[in-house]
């Protein structure tokens, strides 16, 4: 029995050129120990020590190691390390840090540099500012190792369905501090963030027909920025914020156009095909736009240069594959969507210049809309009935859930400013 | 889905190594080493007894057990009822799989079998005893004491 199963999953791994297995382990993620401050304010140390283990699990770059097997006494060793306890527990990193209810120190140590911590960042709390704190110090971390910025004290907006309406909501990434940002009882649907994160637009029929609006990000009243008779939906910021692409139905079958982010004047209209033109999104280097179209049959991705011309088709895989999103990776041409496989629905990421195919999630329920962190290394997504999920980039890793409910339309805003 | 069943494929000429790797996993290899240069700071008296030199004494990762019962995890004492966590999550273990143990001359036999017992539920593939380095005359000398006095442990 035991040869049996080693060599079926040996060879079937093997043969599957795009299956990618979601739970291995990644190779060279960096182990890092995380350990809770013993002394100083306990209560904020138990927010704290979870915050920061929680954004280091989902950076993409650290395996986060399990606290019960520490051997360091962490009462001794206070804000310091003794190197051999956590060589001996697998650690190259090590944070240590302490709250007091005016301040937060951190240090980073690099366990084969000794005893000296190679970052040390005080904050000064004030108030309830201690998750934000936290993200700050988390994306140093990954500064430090990366080079990248982290995507910490980001948000994310996203759908929520009710019964006979739907509301847009933003959260922080991680799940906190959701709240409304549509505000009314109608339907409304696929927020997409200003570049700047200061705003979001997002498709209401608060007036029966579904208009554009683009709102403060914080919520309150918005501005009817489109509002053509059919379809003003799927709205996909240009980089610099100052236009809007968008599918509007006024002239018959549904067509990717690109308006003004300011009074929603059309500027160009980017398709013209009989078919369902739909779902555009728009290239970090502002250059094309990708987006969904079924003139080839079933719906697949398509990209055409954001000052209009011929369209081409980039998915080849299965029948039906809708809502890209762009990587906003410097120097990488990365798209993920939606893809039917097996009557399940799965996120992918394609590689437009290599041509290679990651698979985000595969054999958990329904996943779609992906939407990348704003330093590419993960991407957050919408698990049919059950909620927002986060998962790494690169394939690897387990998803996370961040939001529970039933959410669509998931868009990751932009990095937080500090 | 993409499952090969074999016959009109290309002949696979790799090694296929996970059969192998599986076998490695289920059985717990032990080996006898002899380790001069140790210190893991635990008190104890190691068995005298030749066996193959360590190439790499100093940073493996040790589980002591002093001559109380005491034991250790990489110098520090832990519980017995720990152990078993303390091992299994070790990501160093994971690694580098092999764990190194050196139980003091007096002990039972009992006590070293538990703790291989708890190494072997917490997943370690390979466990190597540390022995003190000796030479051919004293293990034939230490032999003879043993014929002496039958059923004791050495005591010092």
């Amino acid at each position: 029995m035991l040869l049996s199963l080693a060599t079926g999953d040996g060879t079937a791994r093997a043969d599957d050129g795009v299956v990618i297995d979601v739970n291995a382990q990644k190779k060279g993620t960096y182990p890092i120990a995380l350990p809770t401050a013993v002394d100083g304010d306990t209560n904020a140390a138990r927010e704290i020590a979870q915050v920061q283990s929680f954004d280091m699990s989902v950076a993409g770059v650290f395996k986060v190691l399990e606290p019960q097997s520490f051997l360091a006494d962490l009462k001794t060793e206070g804000l310091g390390i003794d190197p051999q306890k956590w060589k001996d527990v697998g650690a190259l990193g090590v944070i240590k840090f302490k709250a007091t209810p005016t301040d937060l120190e951190f240090r980073l140590y690099e366990v084969s540099k000794g005893a000296t911590p190679v970052l040390t960042k005080t904050y000064k709390r004030a108030g309830s500012n201690t998750r934000q704190l936290v993200h700050r110090w988390a994306n140093e971390v990954v500064k430090y190792y990366t080079g990248e910025p982290g995507f910490f004290g980001s948000k994310i907006a996203f759908t929520v369905k009710g019964k006979k309406a739907s509301a847009i909501y933003a959260m922080d990434f991680d799940g906190n501090g959701a709240y409304s940002v549509s505000n009314n009882s109608s339907t409304n649907i696929l927020p997409a963030f200003s570049p700047s994160g200061g705003q979001i637009a997002y498709t209401s029929f608060m007036r029966n027909n579904p208009d554009l609006y683009v709102g403060a990000a914080g919520g309150g009243r918005p501005k009817k920025v489109s509002s053509h008779s059919g379809m003003n939906t799927g709205a996909s910021w240009s980089p610099d914020g100052s236009k809007i692409a968008l599918t509007l139905s006024k002239d018959g079958s549904p067509d990717i156009y690109v308006i003004s982010a300011s009074d929603g004047s059309v500027i160009k209209r980017l398709t013209n095909d009989k078919a369902i033109d739909t779902s555009p999104a728009w290239a970090p280097d502002g250059g094309s736009i990708a987006f969904v179209s079924d003139r080839n049959g079933g719906p697949q991705i398509f990209l055409v240069s954001a000052s209009g011309g011929a369209a081409r088709q980039i998915s080849f895989n299965g029948s039906y594959n809708t809502t890209p999103t762009w990587s906003p990776r410097a120097g990488k041409k990365i798209v993920a969507y939606t893809t039917r496989d097996g009557g399940r629905y799965d996120i992918v990421t394609l590689d437009l210049d290599s041509k290679a195919m990651v698979r985000i999630t595969q054999g958990e329920g329904n996943n779609e809309e992906p939407s990348f962190s704003p330093n590419g290394r993960a991407i957050a997504f919408a698990r049919t009935g059950q909620g927002v999920f986060i998962a790494n980039a690169d394939g690897t890793g387990k998803a996370i859930k961040v939001w529970s409910g039933s959410a669509t339309g998931v868009d990751w805003g932009p990095a937080p400013k500090d | 889905m993409g499952m090969s069943s074999g016959g009109d494929g290309e002949l696979n000429s790799e090694i296929n190594v996970t059969p192998m790797v599986d076998v490695m996993l289920v059985l717990l290899i032990i080996f006898m080493i002899t380790a001069p240069m140790m210190n893991t700071g635990v008190d104890l008296e190691l068995p005298q007894v030749a066996a193959s030199q360590l190439e790499d004494p100093e940073g493996k990762l040790v589980l002591s057990i002093d001559k109380n019962n005491r034991i250790f995890l990489g110098g520090t004492q832990v519980t017995w009822q720990d152990l078993q966590v303390k091992l299994s999550t070790n990501e160093r273990l994971k690694k580098e799989s092999e764990l190194y143990v050196e139980a003091d001359t007096s002990l039972p036999y009992g006590s070293v079998i538990t703790a291989m017992a708890v190494a072997r539920k917490a997943g370690v593939g390979k466990v190597m005893f540390l022995t003190e380095e000796v030479d051919g005359s004293a293990l034939t000398t230490r032999l003879g004491e043993l014929d002496q006095a039958p059923g004791q442990t050495k005591t010092k």
